[in-house]
């Protein structure tokens, strides 16, 4: 099976010097094809910089980190790649249509595509009938939705998606969880961060847990399963990051 | 470089520019301009040296505004797709970060161009010509336009990659609209052929003082030499993006 993401000892920090803030400390993992993974960590645990380092947003101290088969960051890679960052407020001035037009254009898409392609995406995510209207005029909730169809809209192989469900309410989140059970179904590979322990266990085929820029554990379905009959997820967490993972094998 | 990608990201910066309120005021103030230069033909101007001073004056207002727009415009274009996150999605296709650059560069110089170019075109007709002006200055004086608006633009797009966003407009205004001025100053006057200095480019006193235009050899310079600053501005704006962790 092919390796989409891999990541070796990858350390990530910000700063220099006495100010230097290590927000990623040698974490190694990888993400096959096909499959849904879901990094989970408290706020400040290093999911959004191991994204973003990834991505190519940010640089690496040390470690490899490479995507589809290529560096991080290398545009060659980013053609497999749909990514959604943590809340985005897209274009005020745009039109739904042409913000999907012009992350098309640039993923390489034709012109002739978006005709097909836009308003299938849209209907996708629920925002159907909104293509004409101002980014402006989009609550937050709309806009997060809007953010998942531009990842989609080149079809990719990987998605990597940072605090999907944020700014979604109860009925945004069902809808997400449909949107990517089917993607996973179809056979995209998933790779993203959340807080939303309900939200792994119900779509991740692994669950890696982040705390303090180290990976504490790596869980799969059945795993996360058998501790759900147990105690809550909710409790498992809590007492993984509270005992660095030392106890767990 | 990919010019397909350079046309995406340029025409979304120029739709920013048409559906904020800037294009209001820009109309706004195109209306009052257009009124004032209708009311002067209207009213007839006395003396020659009224007229010159007309023309001076109408040529020096459309060039500042045009550079003050490609200014604040350029300024703007990566501060603010940082402010609204949307730079990450922009960086998550497989685009060069020098494309993101140079499109976002090339649309706030089309946008200063186009504007020179709209209130050019009334301005000739209307100014009454009472003295005699030499059309090769014109020339002269227009073609070096958009050298010097190119100059603006990769300046504003460097100094918003180095410095808070009003240090950034702030330093590129003073170089854009009062480096001839700095250079005059006892100390900096040693920096007065160093220093990158777009009204070096602008020719309207020499057109409406009615001197010859420049030579040849003036000319090339003065245009290899804007190219240069542009070029160097913009590739050190390449590089600081390149190496940054955003």
């Amino acid at each position: 099976m092919k390796t989409m993401i891999e990541v070796e000892n990858l350390t990530v920090s910000y700063g220099r010097g006495a100010q230097k803030n290590t927000a990623v400390d040698g974490v190694s993992f990888v993400v096959r094809e096909g499959e849904c993974v879901g990094f989970i960590g408290a706020n400040g645990a290093g999911k959004s910089t191991t994204l973003k380092t990834l991505m190519g947003f940010t640089y690496a101290d040390s470690g490899v980190a490479r995507v589809c088969g290529h560096p991080a960051g290398a545009p060659e890679g980013r053609r497999e790649i749909g990514y959604l960052p943590e809340v985005a407020l897209y274009y005020p001035f745009m039109k739904a249509r042409e913000l999907l037009e012009l992350y098309g254009t640039l993923g390489g898409m034709k012109k002739e595509a978006f005709k097909q392609r836009i308003p299938e995406v849209l209907e996708l995510v629920g925002l159907a009938g909104h293509e004409g209207e101002l980014l402006r005029t989009f609550s937050k909730g709309m806009q997060q939705r809007l953010g998942i169809a531009q990842a989609l809209i080149t079809k990719p192989e990987l998605l990597v998606l940072d605090e999907v469900s944020s700014g979604l309410d109860p009925l945004g989140r069902y809808d997400l969880r449909r949107i990517l059970e089917r993607l996973t179904k179809e056979g995209r590979t998933i790779f993203f961060s959340s807080h939303e322990l309900s939200e792994v266990e119900s779509l991740c085929d692994r669950v890696i847990l982040i705390d303090q820029g180290k990976v504490l554990r790596e869980v799969t379905r059945e795993e996360l399963h058998a501790i759900g009959q147990e105690r809550s997820l909710e409790s498992f967490f809590i007492s993984e990051v509270r005992a660095g993972g030392k106890d767990h094998g | 470089m990919n010019k397909i990608h350079l046309m995406a990201i340029g025409r979304g910066a120029v739709l920013e520019m048409l559906r904020r309120k800037d294009l209001a005021v820009l109309g706004l103030f195109m209306t009052v301009y257009l009124l004032f230069l209708a009311a002067a033909r209207f009213v007839g101007l006395e003396t020659p040296a009224a007229g010159t001073f007309l023309l001076n004056l109408s040529l020096t207002l459309i060039i500042a505004l045009a550079h003050l727009l490609t200014l604040l415009m350029a300024a703007r274009q990566i501060p603010d797709e940082l402010e609204r996150r949307t730079l990450y999605p922009l960086m998550a296709r497989p685009v060069q970060r020098a494309e993101i650059l140079l499109g976002k560069g090339l649309a706030s110089w089309a946008v200063g161009l186009a504007v020179f170019a709209v209130l050019l075109v009334p301005t000739l007709l209307l100014v009454p010509r009472m003295e005699a002006y030499v059309p090769g200055t014109l020339a002269q004086t227009l073609l070096l336009q958009p050298v010097a608006l190119g100059m603006t633009a990769s300046v504003a797009l460097c100094f918003s990659l180095l410095f808070p966003r009003v240090l950034a407009v702030f330093l590129s205004g003073l170089l854009v609209f009062a480096a001839g001025m700095l250079v005059r100053l006892p100390l900096l006057a040693v920096l007065s052929r160093w220093l990158p200095d777009p009204g070096r480019l602008n020719l309207v006193l020499r057109y409406t003082d009615g001197i010859g235009p420049l030579s040849a050899a003036d000319f090339l310079s003065l245009t290899v030499s804007g190219l240069l600053w542009s070029g160097l501005f913009l590739a050190a704006a390449c590089r600081i993006f390149q190496e940054r962790s955003v």
